[in-house]
């Protein structure tokens, strides 16, 4: 489930200021992906912390690694995609499905967002059939019948099965 | 065990339908032999036999309608309720506590708002009457189009949410729309009939309430015979003229007709196909429906299912009942003219088809009458048309036979015949007394007659209904007879979304819909007058005159205005609009405006929006089937832009949760402006920089 502030230290005391220059530079030249991300984030409508806390996770992968400009957006996605798993015990569906439905964070939960919502839009299916019973729809068949029931009196009115309680 | 003995209602009903069936041939015989005699003189034999065919077939099905509403006319007045031993109404049963009801909805292309609206409505009426523990909602959509789709979705998390309805409104949609509604409902039988004791089936426009619910339950549980229930549905909240006519119709004359027909029906009932509680188990069983053999529109899946499951259930030994005066059961009728006929376009190509199953092997009685009614109500305007055109025949042949010229409107002369006059006003008799009856049984309740208006504005709104109804029945024959011819001729009709919003034709629309009938109208004053002469013409003023205003009849009676203008002036005014009950205020538009919008292209949202798509996704499941052909299309929708996509495209790759996740990571990792732009994020993109900028 989400965790918030309180479970995720934004900023751990002190940690990343000596890599501050380095992650300065990720954010000079990747203004337009990390703009992307914000916006993202912002459709998402993610607590405060959650945001800077991902925003960071990104920033920290973008750092690690070297990639050219064409690879850099699907490189910051992957990054928050990953860090929206972290959030979601591990799926990013998950998590983004929880905010979706404002559901509490941490909240106790027996299966996953994504396996609940799916028993909630359907119940489980217990298979019945449903075949159409045969039917003499002919006129010489109805004309035979009509004569039985007139002359030799074998009619049968009903013939279903009493049921229980009925009088 | 069977049982053979006949049920106690039975015996009632016999002896009722043998009385209704001498009240209708009797007549019609005599009527047709008083005819004879003023035609056997003057007219040849080829043309007495049809008239007289055709004018004893047509009295007795306008003398069933009035005979059926004496009855009703007599039961109210009397304010007697019929209770004829079996009635489920006398037997009332607290409900299992396991027992469960499934509420079905099923939608196809509907506007989702109205339908989350009424579903919404129809909840809360249920939780205010504390039996939302019984009873189960399913949202069974056969929606083809994907923006409506993605918008059914959508909606149902956000009402489950609102409303903390997770489990208790279920959403399904079926890919395959095999046998329409009819197929719809029996899909959720075979999926989850099982665990269902009972079944409520909706319209997409019905709303409910919850008391009234609850009741029906309390009689299915005290009558374990009886299959299904059928409530009497009143039409609402329509504001089109054309509407608000037929709301008020259905309410001023429905009642005495609905009584009347439960007099006769007794447990052999009838159901409509919604607003009914049934049995989900016999339903199972024995409801589901034959394909009749050749194509349509004659052979193939039934079109109309609702009277056949009726008689199949009974053929089965349960019991059907029409309960009428369980109150609290709403639909809407068509807004316009053109809409109602559309309906009627279906209803008639069913109701034809239903007249091969009428030698079906043990069938009852009372629904095989039910095929024969529902027919003839379609069959009835050719029939109606013939007898016109034999009639003109007859007149040319009498104007010319007779060399009578003092014959005019004023001045009848010695020739005429009263016996003509007498058939003439048993028949407007017969036709216009039920709307008297229901105006008496109005007048008699002081607190009823202020609900429709006052005296005076109720008797006003009926003779001014009653005009329209002159005026629209020659519009209405003239297309009924020719979805009859259309459907022998073996031209069927497509299953299509029906327009539940107050939209007004158009005068564009209505020349085009109806210009032939003004055509044919006026085509036949100029071909008939000169050889009917005045006396004979004036007989034929009512029908001419609606055929020639069916373009003005069509385009204004589709007006909102005119409809709003008509209750301000307390004219066509119906209960619920004086006193609102509180589920049809709940369906205020106001009351779904927390629900989410979608700007835009749908399917390009669901695939951008993370949270959307994140809801979409996880009701997919991954079609392995379906990944060489997604992949394809993934990447087509990627290259070209999603707006190159068809629907059937669209619908696929909507089908598939692994290609709902890989178009939405693939979009949002893109670098080509020009490709994000068709996915709508690119001005995104700069708004986020200029708005940097800017700070």
């Amino acid at each position: 489930m989400f965790k918030d502030e309180s479970s995720y230290s934004v900023n751990p005391a002190g940690e990343g200021l000596p890599a501050w220059s380095a992650e300065a530079m990720v954010v000079a030249h990747s203004a337009p992906v990390l703009a992307r991300m914000e916006r993202y984030m912002a459709r998402l409508a993610l607590a405060d912390a959650q945001r800077v806390w991902i925003r960071a996770q990104v920033i920290r992968q973008l750092q690690e690694v070297t990639v050219d400009q064409e690879a850099l957006f699907a490189r910051a996605f992957a990054s928050l995609h990953q860090a929206l798993a972290t959030l979601g015990n591990g799926d990013e569906l998950d998590a983004r499905l929880d905010l979706s439905l404002n559901k509490p964070v941490n909240a106790a939960q027996d299966v996953r967002s994504c396996r609940w919502l799916q028993q909630q839009v359907a119940p489980a299916i217990r298979r019945s059939t449903m075949a159409s019973l045969p039917m003499d729809r002919s006129w010489l068949g109805a004309v035979s019948r009509l004569w039985q029931t007139l002359f030799k009196r074998s009619k049968v009115l009903v013939s279903r099965r009493i049921l229980t309680g009925e009088v | 065990m069977l049982r053979t003995s006949a049920r106690p209602w039975e015996t009632v009903s016999r002896y009722r339908r043998y009385w209704l069936s001498a009240f209708i041939i009797l007549p019609a015989c005599s009527a047709g032999l008083m005819l004879d005699q003023v035609l056997a003189d003057r007219l040849p034999l080829w043309l007495e036999i049809p008239t007289l065919l055709i004018f004893s077939m047509l009295f007795a099905w306008i003398s069933a309608g009035f005979w059926t509403a004496l009855v009703g006319f007599i039961l109210l007045m009397t304010g007697r309720t019929d209770t004829a031993p079996g009635s489920p109404e006398l037997r009332l049963a607290e409900p299992n506590p396991h027992h469960k009801v499934a509420i079905l909805m099923p939608i196809y292309n509907e506007e989702v708002e109205r339908v989350a609206a009424g579903l919404q409505a129809t909840f809360k009426s249920l939780q205010r009457a504390g039996a939302l523990a019984h009873f189960e909602f399913f949202l069974l959509s056969d929606t083809r189009n994907p923006e409506v789709w993605l918008r059914e979705e959508l909606v149902w998390s956000a009402l489950c949410e609102s409303l903390d309805a997770f489990g208790k409104i279920h959403y399904r949609r079926r890919p395959v729309n095999n046998k329409a509604k009819s197929g719809n409902v029996a899909d959720f039988c075979r999926r989850w009939g099982r665990d269902y004791e009972y079944m409520v089936v909706l319209d997409a426009d019905s709303v409910m309430n919850g008391e009234t619910l609850y009741r029906m339950l309390e009689m299915m549980e005290g009558n374990p015979q009886v299959g299904i229930i059928q409530t009497q549905p009143v039409a609402v909240n329509r504001e089109t003229l054309y509407a608000r006519l037929q709301q008020f119709a259905q309410h001023l004359y429905g009642p005495i007709f609905s009584a009347g027909l439960r007099f006769w029906q007794l447990g052999d009932g009838h159901y409509i196909g919604h607003n009914a509680i049934l049995r989900t188990a016999p339903f199972t069983e024995y409801c589901a429906l034959p394909v009749l053999p050749g194509r349509p529109p004659l052979g193939g899946p039934l079109l109309s299912h609702d009277f056949v499951e009726a008689a199949l259930m009974a053929r089965n030994g349960w019991e059907v009942w029409f309960v009428p005066s369980l109150s609290g059961s709403y639909e809407e009728v068509p807004p316009t003219l053109i809409d109602d006929l559309k309906r009627d376009r279906r209803w008639a190509q069913g109701n034809m088809q239903h007249l091969r199953l009428l030698a079906g092997e043990g069938l009852r009685s009372a629904h095989r009458f039910l095929f024969i009614n529902g027919a003839m109500s379609f069959l009835a305007a050719p029939l109606w048309g013939l007898f016109l055109i034999i009639g003109a025949l007859g007149s040319l042949h009498w104007a010319g036979g007779s060399n009578d010229d003092t014959v005019t409107p004023f001045h009848w002369g010695s020739a005429i015949d009263p016996l003509p006059f007498w058939l003439f006003g048993v028949t407007a008799v017969l036709l216009l007394s039920p709307k008297w009856m229901a105006i008496l049984w109005v007048a008699r309740q002081p607190g009823r007659r202020q609900q429709f208006g006052g005296l005076f504005h109720l008797v006003l709104s009926m003779l001014m209904e009653s005009v329209f109804s002159v005026l629209m029945a020659p519009i209405r024959m003239a297309f009924h007879s020719q979805f009859v011819i259309q459907t022998l001729l073996g031209k069927g009709v497509r299953w299509g979304a029906q327009v539940r919003g107050d939209q007004e034709t158009s005068w564009r629309v209505a020349l085009r819909f109806f210009g032939w009938c003004s055509a044919l109208g006026i085509v036949l004053v100029l071909a008939l007058y000169p050889f009917l002469g005045l006396w004979h013409f004036v007989w034929l003023v009512p029908i001419l005159g609606g055929l020639i205003a069916a373009v003005p009849l069509g385009a204004w009676t589709s007006r909102p205005a005119l409809g709003r203008w008509a209750r301000q002036q307390r004219l066509f005014v119906i209960p619920e609009e004086v006193r609102v009950p509180e589920e049809l205020q709940a369906l205020d538009s106001d009351s779904v405006a927390y629900l989410p919008h979608i700007e835009g292209d749908a399917f390009v949202q669901v695939v951008v929006d993370p949270r959307f798509n994140a809801i979409h996704s996880a009701l997919q499941r991954n079609r392995t089937g379906l990944w060489p052909r997604a992949a394809s299309l993934c990447h087509k929708a990627l290259e070209e832009g999603p707006q190159q996509l068809s629907h059937r495209e669209r619908n696929i790759l909507l089908s598939d949760r692994n290609s709902m996740l890989s178009l939405h990571r693939a979009v949002w990792s893109m670098n080509d402006r020009k490709r994000l732009t068709a996915w709508g994020l690119e001005s995104d993109d700069q708004d986020e920089l200029i708005h940097e900028a800017g700070q």
